[in-house]
């Protein structure tokens, strides 16, 4: 579903991405794990077409990531992206607008869900409710590939948990490919179905989690304190 | 659809810088119609502001680019799957909707206040000829503005010496687009139009008849499109966050 072949992105001497190449498979909910810097971020912009590589290819369903790919990959941010004067409800009508698997239906059990003031401007929203807008915002999407970049920071551990439940029980749609990157890995490794450990740039460790969990006989947390550093 | 949403977004961001030069111009037309009265000044004090008008079009463009990566809303921005002609074409419409609103009200206001005292009957006289003038200035300088789109998505895509090269950019642009102004001027038919110049001297008003060659209007169309249709490639093309 989604190729990464030998990609790079360089910031001036700063190698973000150094030579990654992954092949992700459809359906798979990829739990993208590494400190700060170890290039998440970065990987998923390149996969969403917000940064253009250095060098190499990167492709969605047999397509080149570009124009065509945005209007069926749905990315969430680490931080608040929208504009500030906009109520909720203006943002979630522009993504309507510009996307056509916006799911409306989706969308009102989202707001619900997250209960997320329609009429409140983004601006005066806390930290942990824009972080919900945003997981609204890519979610009510029926998008085939979700790229969601710390989705849950900000968000208290409580309502993180029963996100984290309703995310894979209600709003994730059938066959759809999902890539967190996040540093909860305690409370989110339940979700994955594989798992990609970044370091430096580079793809140190990849694999299912079942099989990670079997071959180090740890948890997924447990191996993410322990690999590459 | 997609472009007026976003050009309405575009003109809802304005609102504030917008009503900011509004009051400015009220304050300012309030008071020279009460501190000065000497209708000659009065005129030189409005000519000035719409001569600054402008300006305030150049830097709100300018602004406006620059919000989307200071307020980080380009992450969002760059994730709808539109060319780039609707977003700058968006940002370019709406300032130029302000400008023309704020050329309005400023008119509005000289009008009653200076114009009509000061030009009494050669005011209807010079409306028409005046008109087409704007239009043609008016034109020029629109095809100029992508000068700024263009040069700060140039400065955007450098890891550094951002601001200088988006100085460097536009000073260049500025010089290309008087070059190709010059040459279309001679080197295209000419086109005549007739205008009619105000000459003020000891409080009288004389109205001269003059011919001028419009014909680098077309030059500046050119220059506006390729600078757009580059900046167009350039936010397709090499923009990230």
């Amino acid at each position: 579903m989604i190729k990464l072949e030998n990609l790079h992105k360089n910031f001036g001497r700063t190698k973000a991405v150094d030579g990654v190449t992954l092949d992700i498979a459809k359906g798979n909910i990829v739990g993208l794990l590494g400190e700060n810097g170890s290039g998440k971020s970065t990987l998923l912009k390149l996969m969403a077409g917000l940064q253009f590589p250095t060098r190499g290819h990167a492709s969605i369903a047999g397509t080149p990531v570009g124009r065509q790919t945005k209007a069926w990959t749905s990315y969430a941010p680490e931080s608040n992206a929208f504009y500030k004067w906009m109520s909720v409800r203006d943002i979630l009508q522009y993504q309507r607008l510009f996307f056509a698997d916006f799911a409306q239906d989706r969308c009102d059990e989202l707001v619900s869900f997250m209960q997320l003031p329609m009429e409140a401007r983004v601006g005066t929203l806390s930290k942990g409710m824009q972080a919900r807008l945003r997981l609204t915002a890519a979610l009510s999407r029926e998008a085939k590939v979700q790229l969601l970049d710390e989705p849950f920071s900000g968000i208290d551990p409580l309502s993180r948990k029963k996100i984290l439940d309703a995310l894979i029980d209600q709003f994730r749609f059938q066959e759809q490919t999902m890539i967190i990157s996040t540093h909860e890995v305690a409370a989110a490794e339940r979700l994955f179905d594989e798992i990609l450990f970044m370091a430096g740039g580079r793809v140190l460790l990849q694999g299912s989690a079942d099989q990670l969990r079997a071959e180090h006989n740890c948890s997924i947390e447990d191996l993410f304190g322990k690999v590459g550093y | 659809m997609k472009f007026l949403t976003l050009y309405y977004k575009e003109l809802r961001s304005e609102l504030t810088s917008f009503i900011l030069v509004a009051g400015a111009i009220v304050g300012l037309a309030f008071y020279s119609f009460v501190r000065i009265e000497e209708p000659t000044f009065r005129l030189v004090l409005i000519g000035a502001t719409a001569v600054m008008l402008p300006f305030f079009g150049l830097l709100r463009l300018f602004q406006s680019l620059r919000s989307e990566w200071s307020e980080d809303t380009i992450q969002w921005s760059l994730t709808f799957p539109v060319s780039g002609w609707l977003p700058l074409g968006a940002k370019l419409a709406s300032v130029v909707t302000s400008l023309l609103m704020l050329s309005l009200l400023l008119l509005g206001i000289a009008y009653p206040l200076i114009l009509q005292t000061l030009l009494g009957d050669h005011l209807t006289e010079l409306a028409g000829v005046f008109g087409t003038l704007f239009v043609v200035v008016a034109v020029s300088y629109i095809c100029f503005m992508p000068a700024v789109l263009f040069s700060y998505l140039v400065g955007r895509g450098l890891p550094k010496w951002r601001l200088p090269v988006v100085g460097l950019v536009f000073i260049a642009s500025t010089y290309v687009f008087s070059k190709i102004m010059e040459n279309a001027a001679v080197h295209l038919p000419a086109w005549y139009i007739t205008v009619k110049n105000i000459h003020i001297s000891d409080g009288s008003v004389m109205i001269v008849e003059e011919l001028a060659n419009i014909s680098g209007v077309f030059g500046a169309l050119l220059f506006g499109y390729m600078l757009f249709h580059a900046s167009v490639r350039l936010w397709n093309r090499r923009i990230d966050v």
